[in-house]
């Protein structure tokens, strides 16, 4: 089972996959490039348990990704 | 085994008043403080058990504790910062608008104030998963986009004056 969890105001919000149902990756795909291509927001994949120095920057969708987590853009404050 | 919990009263001052709902400690009532304060233990720390958070700020801070290595996990129980190793010197997260960076190349640190979009709707939390993450995974743009001070002068806009070997570097990775 694969989990995206997208940053936002109730700590983030989690969509899951299991990578056997195709509708589910087709459905979790089409939200990930939303998110990059409207919200410009950024990618990182993880094993299991791996800490942000095992986390990848991916800019593609990976349903065989344990976790992958969708962050905002980055500003100067 | 997971704990629940249900949150009875906001006390105010970052102060939850909570009654756990499940696991060993069944109805007992606790007072949770889980922001920017020292030396504060984890509640699953307190209770020996896994919490299964359901408010943004507790959702928010077991996220980050997943991603910290053991040093800051240990930093951050200690005094809610971290420091993050890059190539090109050391980062300390933890304190909105007031980032550390102590450069390698250079004897004197800057302020850097980075934040994400629209950082006031995200937990304090996901403000430094946020961060640590584009800073791991991206420094280029972690850096290209910084406001810095150096000493006690003015603050400037993005990028950061790295040293040129440093930008060419990372260039060359991006």
């Amino acid at each position: 089972m694969g989990t995206m969890r997208v940053l936002d105001s109730t700590g983030d919000t989690a969509v899951t996959w299991d990578i056997e149902d195709e509708e589910a990756i087709r459905t979790a795909e089409a939200h990930f490039r939303r998110l990059l291509e409207n919200e410009r927001r950024m990618a990182f994949a993880r094993h299991a348990g791996a800490n942000a120095d095992e986390a990848e920057l991916i800019r593609a969708f990976d349903p065989t990704a344990d976790e992958i987590l969708m962050v905002r853009p980055i500003q100067g404050g | 085994m997971s704990v629940g919990y249900v949150v009875l009263d906001d006390l105010g001052h970052g102060r939850t008043l909570i009654r756990i709902i499940s696991g060993s400690r069944a109805g007992a009532e606790l007072v949770v403080v889980r922001r920017a304060l020292r030396g504060l233990r984890r509640l699953e720390e307190i209770l020996g058990e896994e919490v299964e958070w359901t408010d943004p700020d507790g959702v928010a801070e077991q996220l980050l504790v997943s991603l910290l290595n053991q040093q800051q996990r240990y930093e951050w129980d200690a005094l809610r910062t971290f420091w993050v190793d890059t190539e090109f010197g050391k980062v300390r997260l933890g304190r909105l608008y007031d980032i550390t960076f102590r450069p390698t190349r250079s004897e004197e640190p800057f302020r850097l104030c980075v934040v994400p979009d629209d950082h006031h709707s995200l937990p304090v939390a996901d403000i430094w998963t946020n961060l640590l993450l584009v800073l791991r995974g991206d420094p280029e743009r972690f850096f290209r986009v910084a406001n810095w001070q150096r000493g006690p002068g003015k603050w400037h806009a993005g990028p950061v004056p790295l040293d040129e070997r440093d930008w060419l570097s990372l260039r060359c990775r991006h």
